[in-house]
């Protein structure tokens, strides 16, 4: 009897596991951020040809680059960068980079770049 | 507690979860101790110049080689430099540099996009700048990737889209191993304009298929890589279809005996057909199966894109496509530049068709992709004419492509034109299906089957002759 148990146990456990990989989007579950959109609102406005701080499109970089950038200079050199929207707002100007892009933009902004860094099998520029 | 009731639902989960990384099964050579800095083909060249030498003298690099299998080619060497295709014709006119429409966007950059070059013509003359022309890492290097940039004097060359970041240039240079699927089918299955436009047995999707697609190269079955097969020595590539003019391997052929018995299937009914019948006839029931492929490029009647802001050529695709069948004894006959056309009996000229029938016994039916077309033709002498098209896909003047075409093909200024049918019978090799799903009898031999018995020199359905 155990053993029948077990096994219903182990089938429904299984399916719910199978399920959760196959389960269609939820309706109301927010739409994933488009990175490459946000790349050229955040990015570009100081990241564009022949901008002072140097270009950067996602292909300027490999994949690991950009994996080692998020996890530290990004934000050890943006935080110290005044946010760009905030040039004719006074009330902004102590605002810096990394105030202005939340978590979700900047994971998004990051997937963008490694999925088509240099390396990757569809290097992008950005447009 | 027995642990198996949680731990194979774990497993489960973990399986599912892992997916397959080609990257986590994908070993490289030269990570440590070759060099520190990828400067250039120079880099390669310090330790391979004997193998920079031999591929110099492969199809990849010259674009032409010895015709043995050309019946009317006289020796001469030929390949997709000096032949014309009914695609984008022939890449003399076109070979490097942007092609940039009204809005900024580069809509095309040349033929070398896909010549294993840096940007220079292969020339037939073996030299140091032709070696360090050659670009090793477009096929050795998985995850290079390089671009079309012009110098202050005007050149264009083919650069790594890293080479203003070294340590990026480094990775990617170091990462070298054979030729995996992913780098051949960049060029081979983006061919002629878009995916699978050219060949339409070799679709992005032999990357990562499952048998039902291609038995030879699933990654869940066979997961042959191309150069599994398709690896000669020094540099040659084996196995040639029915459309090259060139081959790099005329002593070294690539058949399907290569790997297979010539009676494979231990059913002497199917066995008994081996003898006329190339497998692709029963095993490649159609091609095109995910991408659609190019079936017709009519040349003569622009075509407009507004989103795209470019022009074309007419072109009629088609999917999930029945091959037509021929006689093929391995060899072909070309229809050559600055050579007079020859028309079929139907009016068509044949720019490449393969030779054979059902009298002569060395030959067997094979499958084709049948490519149709219509270009220019120079009056008077009878020469097609290939076409400019770089400029034609910015402004679509047609008739600017056929004489800058001439200019370049011919040295003729002025050309007087018309425009005609032509056709290319193309081998299919790829996309091979397993025994279930391949041809059965009914599928050739009843009333209305696939087989134009007639056309291939029978009086009828032989089956039905043996029958009666």
């Amino acid at each position: 009897m155990r053993s029948i148990r077990r096994i219903v146990l182990t089938a429904v456990v299984c399916a719910a596991a199978v399920a959760a990989f196959a389960a269609e989007p939820d309706a109301d579950k927010p739409k994933p951020l488009d990175g490459k959109a946000l790349f050229k609102t955040s990015c570009k406005v100081c990241h564009d040809t022949k901008a002072a701080a140097g270009e950067y499109t996602p292909m300027t970089l490999i994949q690991e680059q950009w994996e080692e950038f998020f996890t530290g200079p990004y934000a050890e050199v943006h935080g110290q960068v005044a946010a760009p929207a905030a040039a004719d707002k006074p009330e902004q100007a102590a605002l810096k980079v990394t105030d202005v892009i939340d978590e979700a933009t900047l994971e998004a902004i990051r997937k963008f770049c490694v999925d088509h860094a240099a390396d990757s099998e569809q290097p992008m520029t950005c447009g | 507690m027995n642990r198996t009731a949680f731990t194979t639902p774990v497993l489960v989960i973990l399986a599912l979860a892992a997916g397959s990384s080609p990257a986590a099964t994908r070993t490289w050579t030269h990570q440590d101790g070759y060099f520190e800095h990828y400067e250039g083909t120079a880099t390669c060249l310090q330790c391979h110049e004997a193998e920079a030498t031999s591929f110099f003298h492969s199809q990849h690099y010259q674009w032409q080689g010895e015709t043995p299998q050309l019946v009317n080619a006289q020796g001469k060497r030929l390949g997709k430099l000096n032949t014309m295709n009914d695609f984008c014709t022939n890449p003399l006119a076109s070979w490097i540099g942007n092609a940039v429409n009204s809005d900024g966007k580069v809509i095309a950059q040349g033929c070398s996009k896909c010549h294993a070059g840096l940007g220079a013509k292969p020339s037939p003359e073996l030299s140091r700048a032709q070696l360090e022309n050659i670009d090793c890492l477009i096929c050795h290097a998985s995850g290079y990737r390089r671009d079309a940039y012009q110098d202050e004097a005007g050149n264009w060359s083919w650069k790594p889209i890293l080479w203003e970041n070294q340590a990026g240039l480094d990775s990617v240079a170091k990462r070298i191993s054979l030729p995996e699927r992913t780098m051949c089918l960049r060029c081979h299955a983006g061919a002629g304009g878009g995916p699978n436009f050219k060949r339409g047995d070799l679709e992005y999707e032999l990357n990562d298929c499952q048998p039902e697609f291609d038995v030879h190269m699933a990654s869940s079955g066979n997961n042959l890589q191309c150069v599994d097969c398709h690896r000669g020595d020094d540099h040659r590539v084996r196995g040639r279809g029915a459309d090259l003019a060139g081959t790099d391997s005329p002593d070294n052929p690539l058949s399907c005996e290569s790997c297979h018995d010539a009676k494979p299937h231990g059913v002497a009914i199917l066995d008994r057909h081996t003898d006329r019948l190339n497998c692709t006839v029963c095993h490649i029931p159609t091609f095109a199966k995910k991408d659609p492929t190019d079936m017709v490029r009519d040349w003569s009647t622009p075509q407009r894109h507004e989103v795209a802001n470019k022009y074309s050529a007419t072109i009629t695709m088609g999917q999930d496509v029945q091959p037509v069948y021929a006689w093929f004894n391995g060899k072909s006959r070309a229809t050559l530049m600055g050579e007079a056309v020859r028309a079929d009996a139907d009016g068509v000229v044949s720019l490449m068709k393969p030779e054979g029938s059902r009298k002569d016994k060395t030959a067997k039916l094979h499958a084709f992709k049948l490519h149709q077309a219509r270009v220019p033709l120079l009056e008077g002498k009878e020469w097609i004419i290939p076409l400019a098209v770089d400029e034609f896909f910015i402004n679509g003047d047609l008739h600017q492509a056929v004489v800058d075409g001439s200019e370049a093909a011919y040295g003729i200024h002025d050309p007087t034109y018309r425009w005609i049918e032509v056709r290319r019978f193309m081998g299919i090799f790829h996309e091979v299906q397993p025994a279930d799903r391949a041809l059965e009898c009914l599928d050739c031999h009843r009333e209305g089957g696939r087989m134009d018995w007639m056309a291939l020199g029978y009086r009828g359905d032989p089956l039905l002759d043996a029958i009666d």
